[in-house]
């Protein structure tokens, strides 16, 4: 629904407007006309579904003034619209008149499980995929992620204590894969240790890291935020991390990966979520730390996958 | 080389001209004259049919083969109406149904249709599992039915045009899932059923065989004796299928499911066995080190047969004008060109391992199982399940509103939706006849009867009559498939292993490494085909003056699937496929 003022009557009415105003509403117009490229922009191709938080970022891409030559360099790049603008504009929009625009994911738990046949769960399941932000799971489903990868699609929190069911048929797969899509920051990057030791020992069942890492990040050239430093949560980072990756975080800064475009995350938790499993680590260890972190999995260069 | 067709009219002489009309060369003979009916076979069609022939006082024609003669003459002599011994299969079939009636036609083992001239009746029956395919339509008060579409178009009663719900369906599977056909009136027998077409219009079927869920319920202790049962019923299928006397040649992909049945048809067989298995280039990945693997250790003898894009580009109008119905698969032209070869080295049956994947639960059921585990009512991803099976199609379903026309779109508004035509599967009832316990077995029922009759067998037996030869698919066996909806589905798909007990049940016979390797596949290079060799033809035919004067496909997102963009995934070349497969068989019907 499109929110819509009372029309402006009596004096005020006869009075001209002032330039401030005059620009004011320009500014209003030029963000909703940036809306409406970054929602048809995010969409494409194929009618993709994207989160609000998604379209906020492609807003942000679309109001990028870098000339192209500096697309390609590697960095992170500060949000070029305020958060608080954007939520204003598309409000007045009307959240409702953005196709492929998602409703917020709601609170708490998904609704319970409806009932279903009785061998449901009865096989294996090669791969399952968790998202830290529930609104990315629902975005992936949204779009179909789990219908075409055969691989379900659920919340970190629901992760940490996962149904038995489902683990119980990642077992039965004998070499199953728990693939864990985090954002760049310290939380994010200890999901995958934090999904690990949720599950438990169980047999041929390992976790590997989709998500981002700052040199990610930079190379994506994602929008970066700033947030409060936690020393607990900086204590906790690999040690495989880079110094100047380490020291990025330390000063707080982040990136999601609702910032990555809506159809680069589909396309990349395809190719790697459907592709052969990765072999298993050899005696380099540390590589093998480096691949839980995202390392050669995450960006694909060429942005076609 | 023929196929056939029967009219039953008001009058004799209007059904003998609308025989002639549809291509009949002469009509029934003495002895089976029937009164207003006709039934003649169109020679010069490939097909094996034959008829009129006249038993316990019915008239009929059909293509008839089966697998299972000494069981049926003994269920004739038990019912104290025996057979000649020697008498055709058809005329074989003909008595069944006279005797026993559709329990008697349930009891054959075969690829067979038969139209039956039963008082002013007209009776069509149709196989297990849909080997052979018949159709029928009904026009100013009289019923013609034939086992050539095109005969029928020939119908000058009917006056047909292209039905635009089965472009959908067929944009939406890749071949026409159910009774509908591209021609508006005509419709096909489903498999399992007898037709009973009375002169007033009414139409009545009865159900001779449906797969149904018997489950063995001897749980694990009984899984041994389940695999060797199917082991058995494996041998006998392969055993029944092999010519007598004569060479069998056999099409070996190097999957498991050919390898079993080349290696059951060397051991059974008395004479030699061929193999042939496709190539698209060196440079493709292929299975043809599997399939070369198996030959060796089987003692075949092997032909491998390249297949260039330009064969492929020269052939491709031939393959789609040879199919009833359109099959959007890229291995029409290879397979068209394997019977070629088959029929030239002298073999007159080739038998296939088509079936293993609907049957035995091969890949492409995890994602409906992941679909359902993540049902979410209200949730923007929740669909129904019938819903959500044509979208795991990856066809051109979710691609319809940019792929059609406004004006097709809308003339689309209230047809029937092609989840009809998988809902009796998938979201059956308690009570349904068709309603099974096990969300596997639901959608293995659902191939088998969707894919299996309508992709698979059709497209095997219109290619491979054309060059006079019968394929058969052992794995396609009734009574496989009897046994294969009686084990519990945990012995089909077991943790992540597709089809176990079918690999169980041949461990002995194969290497280790084709039983237990995973499935590849092989690539066809349909991308590469129409940038290449198909590009100039496909330019021509999509976007040509004929294609815009029908008005069905935007020409704006063929130029863009064209161009290699406008999906999320690169599938444009399958995509594209459909529609050059659909607008070739439109031209070569004149629609």
């Amino acid at each position: 629904m499109t929110s819509r003022r009372p029309p402006v009557t009596g004096t005020r009415a006869l009075s001209a407007p002032t330039g401030a105003r005059v620009l004011a509403r320009a500014k209003e117009y030029a963000l909703r006309a940036a809306i409406g490229a970054a929602a048809a922009r995010a969409a494409e191709p194929g009618g993709l579904r994207f989160t609000e938080r998604q379209l906020y970022f492609q807003t942000c891409r679309v109001l990028d003034p870098s000339p192209t030559v500096l697309s390609r360099v590697p960095r992170t790049v500060r949000p070029y619209l305020r958060l608080s603008s954007f939520s204003r504009a598309l409000d007045a929009m009307g959240r409702d008149t953005v196709e492929g625009l998602l409703p917020p994911a709601p609170a708490g738990a998904p609704a319970p499980e409806r009932e279903s046949e009785p061998d449901l769960h009865a096989y294996g399941l090669p791969r399952l995929l968790v998202c830290q932000d529930r609104s990315i799971a629902r975005m992936l489903l949204a779009n179909h992620v789990h219908l075409e990868a055969a691989c379900p699609v659920l919340a970190g929190e629901d992760a940490l204590l996962l149904d038995a069911r489902l683990t119980a048929a990642l077992e039965r797969a004998g070499e199953a894969t728990v693939y864990v899509l985090h954002d760049a920051g310290p939380l994010g990057i200890a999901l995958p240790g934090r999904v690990r030791a949720a599950l438990g020992a169980l047999p041929g069942v390992r976790v590997s890291s989709l998500g981002l890492v700052p040199r990610h990040a930079r190379a994506m050239r994602l929008p970066a935020g700033r947030g409060p430093v936690r020393p607990a949560e900086l204590a906790g980072l690999p040690a495989t991390l880079r110094p100047q990756e380490t020291a990025w975080l330390a000063r707080g800064r982040f990136a999601e990966v609702a910032a990555v475009p809506p159809d680069r995350l589909v396309r990349g938790v395809l190719r790697l979520t459907r592709g052969p499993r990765v072999p298993r680590a050899s005696v380099w260890t540390g590589l093998r730390d480096l691949r839980t972190t995202g390392f050669l999995t995450w960006p694909d260069p060429t942005g076609r996958h | 080389m023929a196929r056939f067709c029967v009219c039953v009219a008001p009058t004799t002489d209007r059904a003998r001209a609308q025989v002639l009309a549809m291509g009949a060369i002469g009509g029934a003979g003495p002895g089976a004259i029937v009164r207003r009916a006709d039934l003649a076979l169109l020679r010069g069609e490939p097909g094996p049919a034959e008829g009129p022939f006249t038993a316990c006082g019915l008239t009929a024609a059909g293509e008839v083969t089966l697998h299972n003669r000494p069981v049926l003459l003994n269920a004739l002599a038990a019912a104290c109406d025996p057979a000649p011994v020697r008498c055709t299969d058809g005329e074989l079939l003909l008595r069944m149904w006279a005797v026993l009636g559709a329990e008697g036609v349930a009891l054959a083992e075969g690829m067979f249709v038969l139209a039956v001239l039963d008082g002013t009746d007209l009776v069509l029956i149709r196989d297990h599992l849909g080997a052979r395919t018949v159709f029928y339509a009904r026009a100013q008060g009289a019923w013609a039915a034939s086992t050539s579409l095109r005969a029928l178009r020939r119908w000058p009663a009917l006056g047909t045009s292209v039905n635009l719900a089965a472009v959908r369906s067929f944009l939406t599977f890749a071949y026409l899932p159910g009774e509908e056909t591209l021609l508006t009136g005509v419709r096909e027998v489903l498999p399992g059923r007898v037709l009973r077409l009375s002169p007033d219009g009414s139409v009545s079927e009865t159900v001779h065989w449906e797969p149904t869920e018997r489950l063995d319920t001897s749980g694990a202790e009984g899984r041994q004796d389940r695999v060797l049962a199917l082991r058995s019923l494996l041998e006998d299928a392969v055993a029944c299928r092999l010519p007598e006397a004569r060479p069998v040649a056999v099409l070996l992909s190097g999957g498991v499911d050919s390898s079993l049945v080349t290696a059951l048809a060397a051991k059974l067989h008395s004479r030699p066995v061929r193999t042939y298995s496709i190539s698209f280039g060196d440079e493709l990945p292929n299975e043809l080190g599997y399939s070369g693997m198996v030959a060796a250790h089987c003692g075949t003898d092997h032909r491998v047969l390249n297949v260039s894009g330009t064969t492929v580009a020269a052939r491709l109008a031939e393959a789609a004008a040879l199919l009833d119905s359109p099959v959007g698969d890229p291995l029409t032209v290879p397979n068209l060109l394997l019977a070629e070869a088959v029929a030239d080295e002298g073999a007159t049956v080739v038998l296939n391992g088509e079936g293993g994947d609907p049957v035995f639960g091969g890949p492409k059921n995890l994602p409906m199982l992941v679909q359902e585990m993540q049902r979410e009512a209200g949730a923007p991803w929740d669909e129904d399940r019938a819903t959500a099976y044509l979208r795991s199609y990856r066809k051109c379903w979710t691609d319809l509103p940019v792929l059609l026309t406004p004006r097709a779109l809308d003339a689309l508004r209230d047809a029937p939706l092609p989840q009809r035509f998988v809902e009796p599967y998938l979201l059956a009832g308690p009570r349904s006849p068709y309603r099974m316990e096990g969300l596997l077995n639901q959608l293995l029922h659902c191939n088998v009867r969707t894919k299996g009759s309508h992709h698979i067998l059709t497209k095997v037996e219109r290619l491979t009559s054309s060059q006079g030869i019968e394929g058969r698919a052992p794995l396609f066996d009734r009574r496989v498939v009897d046994h294969a909806f009686a084990v519990p589905a945990g012995d089909k798909l077991r943790g992540t292993v597709e089809k176990w007990i079918l690999k169980e049940a041949v461990r002995d016979l194969l290497p280790g490494t084709v039983v237990d390797r995973p499935k590849s596949g092989m690539r066809v290079p349909v991308q590469q085909w129409l940038t290449g060799p198909l590009r100039d033809l496909g330019n021509d035919l999509l976007l040509g003056p004929e294609a815009r004067r029908r008005g069905l496909f935007r020409q704006d997102t063929i130029r863009t699937w064209m161009k290699g963009e406008g999906t999320l995934l690169p599938r444009q070349g399958g995509k594209l496929w459909l529609v050059l497969t659909l607008e070739l068989w439109l031209r070569s019907y004149g629609l």
